[in-house]
């Protein structure tokens, strides 16, 4: 375990301030912010910049970066591990909130002050995926990367799906963690919805209100057989996980607390643990009304009559709102009190509020009584609920993966929204005819850049049921895509079978209306409060959560960053969702969008040169199920995920590496798990526009005989959602082009920061 | 005349002074014992009256809702499962005719209306727009419909059905058990104080009636008529069918523009209120408030600005909680403004201001039912 | 007399016209400014707004009007109208402090 946090650096400085209720805020003490009601924080003071001085290129990087990598650290050295000797067998699940948001902020501030120049480096550092990527060229990680975004459940989820990587085999060892700093802009939003506490917050007693904090948190995911073997420590064990999406609000809980209850109840069946068997919770607590009277609702619904007995206790009362960092922060708090015997207290409980009548563990030192597992809960803005089984005395034995399915992965329905049309029939249409969809924009001063937009269209026509008004695009996008994908799939309607329908959405950059009109409104008016129906919608997941409260849809739900290439990168961890038994069916879906900031901050930085490719949005969305739910719903498939590679490549901080061999080895993985030859594959999709990519496909397989298939001259380049248009292509346009009839397809992509997915497709 | 299920009931309460009447073909019990008792119930405690004069119906939710939307003004569709709509339906011309509920209850859709037409007229216009072929079920013979309405209704509803009920948010339908039937609850009402509505089977339903009373005296309630419920809307501006509703007749004047939604492609009047909404609205309705006692504030009565008549009251009573009369009038646009003084009944008659709804600040807006 | 009694209506009006205009923009209403009877409910029945909604209309009115609204005082918001009256009353008692 690694942490970095306003309590102190290092776990035994955090065990021993946590153990202790010490609350570790300081004010904010910042002239322009002294109107707001919050005035103190969890603020990192004096952060040893070792790191940054071992790897000079993190410097440029946001310091959300610089955090997890001091974090990682420490993990790393703790478990006794070297990632460089485990080339693609060590994975990374990043999870952040704001990610680089100081680095945005500050660029906004430059363009408030007129300089709209952005360098590439400079792009790298303002975008979510910038942190997994330094981080796996800074520890040689190989395997899968990712970064989760779902705000303030995000490390908890992280946690959860590190495990998932690790039970079904894809690596060995995950790092799971995340990171946050302190924003002034995020401050300020949290202060506008009358969300913070003027003063020192109190979670479960009195006043209302949250503090932020700032830290990093990560840990050393590892199966125990492996860390056995190697005579590794282990200091707890995860034993299950779950997540649910409360479809309702994009900042308040769902009052009943049912959102939350699903999670919870989700991560005890995945544990194969009863509610009787947990010993304590560790509360999302962040001191609000609206979470502590849920989430207490909450936990007297999940254990009905023992609620009372249970100790449960929020570490943000002494470190504060970590925001994407708070699920492992709290983790590894948690057990580091538990290895000394004490209950994690909560700070500065004096009475308990209204509503709030559970046993809080308002003194430090408590003892520690039971053996049994706790719970670690965290909720989020747009409804992502996350919940983690843990023990910290490891179960000798017996093996955690009755909930690994062998079964197959059918796809059986795909939602299209994109520059060459809407809706399946249309975009196969456009594709095999001539139309070109790229158009000309004046960007900057004059400069003219060639784009690919998706024509305005209303919700409505898609589906009655739905409404757009007050949604940004990429949720529209979304929305409409998943809206079709259902149709197509002839997924039933009813509430019941919504429910435990999962969602995946997979993002390369976060949305753009919500950022531009909040940080913006805020450098304008000195950090007075304008308004407040933005920053719900900074958050990149907040896209998933329009689309959840839409369609109802309430299972296994994430949000994923990948940077481009995210929808096919995104399938592999869709499908590992379902392949450990957390959904029967689940949507993986991605979106972009071309919003004026993203085209201006793209051409500035050189990504729209002469013999780039045009850019373009949109979105897609494939429905997935285990072959034994569609069969047994006659739903008709049209493919099956056979196999999904996923490495990262580490030579570089923030682009590719020079030569191909990571990406041929991908694409030789994903054949070899899909147990197919080069002879097999009958349909190719890959970037074009990417020599690299054209390379190490051909040298995997050979030059002729087979199809290769690239929309993106049609469509523009969709970051996240370019190799998804290219498979739905293949697997839905051999009605209109007969040459695409061999049964299997390769989708690869290499994206230019060195993400690469291959997967292979049957079709059916 | 529909007889009420629960004639037998209220005919045998205390002191056996219900007064009964006919309103467009429904029994109602118009007063139970006195109107200050009644409206202390209410406002104080739990009135449980009977609300059997509301035509009910239901439908398989797919094309109920469907059928539904294509009826009634608002937007029916969107509805999420165990939510209500709050609507109305007019006729081709754009005059009211209900004041409808929607509710999603998962596999069923329920409507329930308060009609100024008989339950004859208002069958034959749902079947004349297609209800038969949307399974439309008439309940009005096998069940029965209680409102339990005031500042502790929540305490009834919780000794029925327990304390999950107070997180009901407003305008939602569950289903409870009662003594092994099926019943509706309903979080809805018009008292601006809690407000429940329950669909009971007609054999349940006394059981359920006796349960309610008892309850209610519990915490200081006990049986009200409806007659009480013109007060007690007026008094919390909540739209009144069988009041100014039936006076005015035209929902844009009456201010419920928010009940329709304009971008539906279809709804029974929607080219007459459409018409009439873009050719621009000529009257308003105003709240209204005077001192004058001796019935001079009552349904009719015109107000003057100066020598001219204006505005005529279409709806009044007396609020205990002000002290005075309040009505709404019907005033010519440029005039429709609250904080004016205008005279009542005649050129030199006694004062009457227009004033902000509502007056009141209802004792139920400061529960938190949560923490209950 | 006349014009006085001219006058309230128009400056009635005026704070009216304002109060709902931004309140169309800001929420996303899909309604015109005539639609909004001055007496519906805004929040919980009649609009329907909730929590969120509810902290825009306190900003919209700060920033249309320069008035600060109490925490906690929820019978301001109840309706177009009482908004309204507050707004007047407020800016009758900053008229008289000068």
């Amino acid at each position: 375990m690694g942490v970095v946090s306003s309590a102190g650096s290092g776990c035994a400085t955090f065990g021993a301030a946590v153990c202790s209720a010490k609350q570790s805020f300081s004010p904010i003490g910042r002239p322009h912010l002294s109107h707001l009601r919050a005035t103190h924080a969890g603020i990192i003071r004096n952060f040893d910049e070792t790191g940054i001085d071992a790897h000079p290129c993190l410097r440029s990087l946001d310091r959300f970066v610089h955090f997890a990598e001091a974090s990682c650290r420490e993990a790393i050295a703790q478990a006794g591990i070297d990632p460089a000797t485990l080339g693609e067998r060590i994975g990374l699940v990043f999870a952040t909130c704001s990610g680089p948001m100081q680095t945005i902020e500050r660029h906004y501030a430059r363009i408030l002050s007129g300089d709209e120049s952005l360098t590439a480096g400079e792009f790298f550092a303002k975008r979510y995926y910038s942190g997994a990527k330094a981080l796996a060229h800074v520890f040689r990680i190989k395997g899968p990367s990712t970064t989760v975004v779902t705000a303030c459940s995000a490390s908890c989820a992280a946690i959860g799906l590190g495990a998932d990587l690790i039970r079904s085999g894809v690596a060995d060892v995950v790092l799971a963690g995340g990171s946050d700093t302190f924003s002034e802009t995020t401050l300020a939003g949290f202060d506008g919805l009358k969300a913070t506490c003027a003063g020192l917050c109190a979670p479960f007693s009195k006043p209302s209100g949250l503090n932020l904090g700032e830290a990093a948190a990560f840990v050393v995911l590892e199966s125990l057989e492996s860390a056995q073997n190697r005579g590794a420590t282990s200091c707890a064990e995860i034993l299950g996980f779950g997540l649910s999406n409360d479809a309702y609000h994009c900042t308040a809980p769902e009052p009943s607390g049912a959102g939350q209850v699903l999670a919870i109840e989700r991560a005890l069946r995945d544990a194969a643990v009863s509610p009787a068997e947990i010993s304590y919770i560790n509360a999302h607590g962040t001191g609000t009304d609206a979470n502590d009277k849920t989430e207490t609702r909450a936990i007297r619904k999940v254990f009905g009559e023992m609620a009372g007995r249970i100790p449960v206790s929020s570490t943000k009362s002494m470190v504060g709102h970590c925001l994407g960092a708070a699920g492992a922060l709290e983790t590894v708090a948690s057990i580091l009190c538990l290895e000394k015997g004490v209950y994690p207290p909560t700070a500065n409980f004096s009475e308990p509020r209204d509503g709030c009548t559970l046993d809080y563990v308002p003194h430090a030192g408590r003892s520690f009584s039971s053996d049994g597992p706790m719970i670690k809960s965290n909720f989020a803005f747009g409804g992502n609920n996350a919940s983690l089984v843990l023990t910290h005395r490891i179960r000798p034995g017996k093996a955690r993966n009755e909930n690994v399915t062998e079964e197959n992965i059918a796809i059986t329905g795909i939602g299209l929204v994109s520059a060459a049309g809407i809706g399946n029939e249309q975009f196969c249409k456009e594709i095999s005819s001539g139309t070109n969809f790229v158009s000309d924009r004046i960007v900057g001063e004059a400069a003219a850049i060639r784009i690919a937009m998706v024509p305005e269209f209303d919700l409505r026509t898609i589906d009655r049921r739905l409404d757009d008004r007050g949604m940004d695009r990429p949720s529209k996008f979304a929305t409409a895509a998943v809206r079709l994908a259902l149709s197509h799939a002839a997924f039933p309607d009813k509430q019941s079978d919504r429910r435990d329908l999962g969602l995946f959405l997979h993002l390369s950059a976060e949305p753009s209306w919500a950022e531009s009109e909040h940080i913006g409104s805020l450098l304008r008016e000195n950090f007075h409060i304008s308004q407040v129906n933005a920053f719900p919608y900074i958050v990149p997941n907040s896209v998933a959560g329009n689309v959840c409260k839409s369609l109802l849809l309430s299972g296994h739900n994430t949000t994923l960053c990948f940077g481009p290439g995210a929808g096919l990168a995104g399938l592999g961890f869709a499908a590992n969702a379902i392949k450990n038994g957390h959904a029967q069916a689940l949507i993986s879906l991605s979106a972009d969008e071309l919003s004026p900031r993203i085209m201006t901050d793209l051409f500035s930085s050189g990504h729209m040169s002469d013999g780039c490719p045009p850019y373009g949005e949109g979105a897609c969305a494939l429905i997935i199920e285990t072959e034994s739910h569609a069969r047994r719903r006659n739903a008709r498939i049209h493919g099956w995920l056979c196999a999904s590679a996923l490495s990262t490549e580490t030579g570089r901080c923030d682009a590719a590496d020079t030569d191909t061999s990571s990406l041929e080895n991908t694409i030789v993985r994903a054949l070899a798990d899909a147990g197919v030859g080069p002879f097999d594959i009958g349909t190719v999709c890959l970037n074009s526009a990417s020599p690299r990519v054209q390379a190490a496909a051909t040298a995997v397989l050979g030059k002729s005989g087979r199809r290769w298939i690239d929309c993106s001259p049609k469509t523009g380049f969709a970051e996240a959602t370019q190799p998804m248009y290219n498979m739905a292509y293949a697997i839905l346009g051999s009605a209109i082009e007969p040459k695409l009839s061999k049964k299997y397809i390769l989708v690869v992509f290499g994206s230019d920061i060195g993400i690469n997915c291959a997967t292979v497709i049957r079709k059916e | 005349m529909r007889i009420s299920p629960f004639h037998n009931q209220f005919a045998a309460a205390e002191g056996s002074r219900a007064v009964f009447a006919d309103r467009f073909g429904s029994e109602i019990v118009s007063r139970v014992s006195d109107a200050a008792t009644e409206y202390r119930f209410v406002r104080d405690a739990a009135g449980i009256s009977d609300f059997s004069f509301m035509q009910r119906f239901r439908f398989p939710e797919e094309k109920g809702l469907d059928f539904l939307d294509s009826l009634c003004a608002g937007n029916v569709v969107k509805l999420r499962f165990g939510r209500m709509l709050h609507t109305f339906l007019s006729d081709p011309n754009g005059n009211l005719v209900a004041d409808c509920y929607i509710a999603n209850n998962d596999e069923e859709c329920i409507l329930l209306c308060e009609s100024i037409i008989d339950d004859e007229a208002l069958k034959k216009t749902l079947i004349g727009c297609g209800a038969e072929n949307a399974g439309m079920e008439d309940l009005s013979e096998s069940h029965a419909v209680l409102s339990i309405d005031g500042y502790k209704a929540w305490s009834v509803a919780k000794d029925l059905f327990g304390p999950d009920v107070l997180g009901l948010p407003y305008l939602s339908i569950e289903r409870y058990d009662f003594k092994g039937a099926a019943v509706s609850l309903f979080r809805a009402g018009k008292t601006s104080e809690f407000g429940y509505l329950l669909l009971v089977p007609q054999g349940n339903a006394a059981e359920l009636f006796e349960a309610c009373e008892a309850s209610a005296k519990k915490v200081g309630g006990g049986l009200c008529g409806v007659d009480i419920h013109g007060d007690l809307r007026l008094e919390g501006r909540f739209f009144n069918i069988f009041a100014e509703g039936a006076a005015v007749l035209d929902p844009l004047s009456l201010g419920l523009q928010w009940m329709i939604d304009f971008n539906k492609e279809k709804f029974v009047g929607r080219e007459a209120i459409l018409a009439r909404r873009s050719g621009g609205l000529t009257h308003k309705i105003i709240g209204v408030s005077s001192a004058a006692g001796d019935g001079l504030m009552k349904k009719g009565a015109p107000i003057y600005h100066g020598p001219d008549k204006v505005a005529e009251v279409v709806a009044s009573c007396f609020s205990p909680a002000l002290s005075r009369f309040v009505g709404l009038a019907l005033f010519p646009l440029p005039l429709a403004f609250a904080g004016l003084s205008f005279c009542l009944g005649s050129a030199g008659g006694p004062p009457v201001e227009t004033i902000s709804m509502p007056p009141i600040m209802p004792k139920s807006l400061t529960v938190k039912l949560d923490e209950m | 007399m006349a014009e006085s009694f001219q006058a309230t209506i128009d400056k009635r009006a005026a704070v009216i016209n304002t109060f709902k205009t931004e309140l169309i923009r800001r929420l996303n209403l899909p309604y015109t400014p005539e639609d909004l009877h001055e007496d519906v409910a805004l929040l919980g029945a009649g609009l329907g707004l909730d929590s969120l909604d509810a902290l825009e209309i306190v900003l919209c009115i700060e920033n249309s009007f320069g008035i600060k609204i109490p925490d906690q005082n929820i019978a301001v918001l109840r309706s177009i109208n009482t908004v309204v009256d507050f707004v007047l009353a407020e800016q009758a008692a900053q008229e008289a402090n000068k």
